[in-house]
């Protein structure tokens, strides 16, 4: 039939129109434009416009790489959903990533040299810093000054400006202010006689209740203590002995974990426990969620008040779930301090063309209304310490049933940051110190005195190779 | 005539084959584009980055031949090597058996014959991860399957995941779960054998085994070589479970080589050296297909 299509000729001309709209749609100007692993110039500026302006503004969209586990999520839908309500113009599109400890970091450098960086990120008060070296970050200091945004910036806390400065210019605004303390789940203690905890006690009580605690040939196992299995959380330990595994907690340039002192609490914490005292649960005990303190096979576990939803709240104890726990300080030895860890958590804002956008939602989220939704649904402390005082001590008491709270405070009073350096932390672990470190000494492979010393040298070589970049 | 034909052979083509040359590529431009920008281009430019030292945040720095030097000097690179080497060397070889004997089995006479052979190839069609979530249960120490079964013969339970003696095992082990693709290779080649030889065969007096070792084995052989070259390039790119069930632990006894490449890049942020050992991956697969080949001629039979 004259004028009718061969299926030749059908299919060439469906390819044709395909191409071409393939074309068209690859010269449609971008959706929203990030240069990102470029500086872009303009968004260093001091911001420009006023804080209260009612103006109604044009849409703009978000991206938010959102850190936090199961119990931040929700935190985080509420204050966006709130957020969006408030300024219908925005849209915040979280991105959440899966086991963070292992693949956020990951996932924002790849969005970073894929040129597409968040216009909002989630940070860890010790990480972030290598990215604003790298000039990746908006330092925030004329949008503080600018909107007179003080109160989240808390003071007499150590580790507080150096989780939120580099260099002179401020660039996390904090979420939370953390610190850890040891949890104990009561009901052991009940069980076997043995009173609580008090946040007197010492190192050397502390491994006697351990041992006393840990019954394990039965079917239902029970351990003393629920090692972590990582430096970071181990530095609570070394804390005690007053001594550190850098020559300086800001941008070290020596590593000193082969120290006698060091050597020797590492041994216990990261190897004896599992191997010779058999205290705690090894990984293959927990491999699955199986033997931990939220299962009640774990009696202590050194933990953050992120973990309070795990163990108790409302919910929970409905269903008659729960692990009732409250919270001590961390046992005292021979560092008089009783130095505790603490640090800053929050947001920076990567630099994009949104940086302003992008900073009404740190402005709005780091406030008190949107702060105490973050900290009731995710159990952990809000970003200022009159709030801590007067709210969340007394909301932790009443949701997760935690009387000892105030021990938080007394462990802010003692405080200091884990180290912060060129070389990431996260780096230094994965590549060094736990295959090198931990890794022989949880198996029980070798011992700290052996390890250490070559973690001190490979650490040794990441740091050199970041002063000789430096100069 | 022959002037005539010689012209004949510098004429261009005409519009008509032109139209039809150009009608050729835009049909095959999604893979001539697809492959250009997400294959060549990245591979090219990796060669590049073996040069060079990137964290990915900063702009790349050239470096030299520093990686390739420090590839041969780094003892996980060359542990990780052992470790894809030690697991291709037994897993290959048990699933090419394995999946050899399930084809045999399945292409007799049985009861929902169709429904075994299913069910043997439904595990491919299982998303990696998700398998390695299954697989990390099955050798629980605690309350995996595989305990409980060699408990009925009286063996004790093994920390399969968390033993460096025992890991590697496991992990081979395992492997055997994805053997259906090569069973349904096997089981199509089966069926494409000559009913006439094993006829003859029986007329001369071969006995089942015999026709096995004559007749099926050396008609097979083209297709075990091939299900071996594919398996072997498999194993040296095993990653999943290793990523999802041990993280190269413990102790890096399941360190394999593209988990190492995954590291250096994505967890270390060194780019230019996970590229380099890309490369060495490259090379190495390459190297091994090339010597299979090579050793291909003296046992495998293609019928004329």
């Amino acid at each position: 039939m004259e004028g009718r299509l061969s299926r030749r000729q059908f299919l060439l001309l469906s390819g044709q129109g395909l191409a071409a709209v393939a074309v068209l749609a690859a010269c449609a100007p971008a959706a929203e434009p990030t240069k990102a692993a470029q500086p872009a110039s303009a968004s260093t500026a001091a911001p420009t416009k006023a804080a209260a302006t009612p103006a109604p503004k044009a849409p703009v969209s978000l991206d938010y790489l959102v850190w936090g586990d199961t119990a931040d999520i929700p935190a985080w839908e509420q204050i966006c959903k709130l957020y969006m309500e408030r300024y219908p113009h925005a849209t915040i599109k979280q991105t959440v990533v899966a086991d963070p400890g292992n693949n956020f970091y990951p996932k924002l450098q790849t969005m970073i040299a894929g040129g597409t960086p968040p216009h909002i990120s989630g940070f860890q008060g010790w990480e972030w810093q290598t990215y604003a070296d790298k000039g990746l970050l908006q330092p925030i200091d004329d949008y503080v000054a600018r909107d007179k945004f003080t109160a989240p910036f808390p003071s007499g806390i150590g580790g507080a400006e150096q989780s939120t400065k580099r260099k002179g210019k401020l660039y996390l605004v904090p979420m939370q202010i953390a610190t850890m303390l040891m949890f104990y789940a009561k009901k052991p203690f009940d069980e076997a006689g043995i009173p609580y905890p008090t946040n007197d006690w010492t190192f050397e009580q502390f491994l006697d209740i351990a041992k006393k605690l840990t019954k394990t040939s039965g079917t239902v196992k029970m351990f003393g203590y629920q090692a972590n299995g990582s430096w970071f959380r181990d530095i609570s330990w070394i804390l005690l002995t007053g001594k550190r595994e850098f020559d300086s907690v800001e941008d070290p340039k020596r590593a000193l974990f082969s120290t006698p002192e060091v050597a020797q609490m590492v041994q216990i914490v990261a190897s004896d426990v599992y191997n010779t005292l058999k205290v705690s649960p090894t990984a293959a005990d927990t491999a699955s969620g199986a033997n931990v303190i939220e299962t009640g096979n774990c009696a202590m576990k050194y933990e953050g008040a992120w973990y309070f939803p795990k163990l108790n709240t409302p919910e929970l104890r409905e269903q008659k779930k729960q692990v009732e726990f409250d919270v001590v300080l961390m046992p005292k030895g021979a560092d008089a301090k009783r130095t505790h860890r603490a640090w800053l958590e929050g947001l920076a804002i990567p630099k994009t063309k949104l940086a302003d956008d992008a900073w009404d939602f740190v402005h709005f989220a780091a406030s008190e209304e949107a702060d105490k939704i973050y900290s009731q649904v995710s159990g952990r402390l809000p970003n200022t310490m009159e709030l801590v005082e007067k709210w969340w001590i007394p909301m932790i008491q009443e949701r997760f049933q935690v009387k000892n709270g105030k021990a938080f405070i007394d462990a802010f009073k003692v405080s200091q940051i884990d180290v912060i350096s060129g070389v990431p932390r996260s780096k230094m672990w994965s590549q060094v110190v736990k295959p090198v470190g931990w890794d022989p000494l949880m198996a029980g492979t070798a011992r700290a005195s052996e390890v250490l010393p070559k973690v001190d040298a490979e650490l040794q070589k990441l740091l050199d190779e970041y002063w000789a970049t430096q100069k | 005539m022959i002037a005539t034909t010689r012209r004949a052979r510098f004429k261009l083509p005409s519009v008509l084959v032109l139209g039809e040359w150009a009608q050729g590529y835009l049909f095959a431009s999604p893979f001539i584009i697809g492959f250009a920008v997400f294959i060549a281009f990245p591979m090219l430019y990796s060669v590049v980055l073996a040069f060079q030292s990137w964290d990915l945040l900063g702009p790349a720095r050239w470096v030299g031949f520093s990686n390739l030097t420090r590839m041969v000097r780094d003892t996980d690179a060359n542990l990780s090597l052992y470790n894809s080497g030690f697991y291709t060397v037994f897993a290959v070889p048990l699933q090419l058996v394995c999946s050899f004997l399930l084809a045999l089995a399945l292409t007799q006479r049985l009861r929902a014959r169709d429904l075994y052979r299913a069910g043997f190839y439904m595990p491919i069609i299982v998303p990696a991860v998700a398998s390695a979530v299954v697989w990390q249960r099955v050798f629980h120490p605690e309350f995996g399957i595989l305990n409980d079964v060699l408990s009925w013969f009286g063996i004790a339970p093994k920390a399969w995941l968390f033993d460096t003696a025992l890991v590697k095992p496991a992990f081979i082990f395992m492997s055997l779960w994805m053997i259906g693709r090569q069973m349904v290779i096997f089981i199509a080649g089966l069926g494409n054998i000559p009913q006439s030889l094993y006829e003859a065969a029986s007329i001369d007096g071969a006995g089942p085994l015999a026709r096995l070792r004559h007749i099926t084995i050396p008609m097979m052989t083209p297709l075990i070589f091939y299900n071996m070259v594919i398996a072997i390039i498999n194993s040296f790119q095993t990653f999943v479970p290793a990523k999802i069930m041990t993280d190269g632990g413990p102790e890096k006894a399941t360190l394999f080589v593209v988990l190492n490449i995954y590291n250096q890049g994505f967890k270390f942020f060194n780019m230019g050296y996970a590229s380099a050992l890309a490369w060495e991956l490259f090379i190495i697969v390459v190297g091994f297909t090339i010597a299979q080949f090579y050793l291909s001629r003296s046992w495998v039979y293609y019928e004329e």
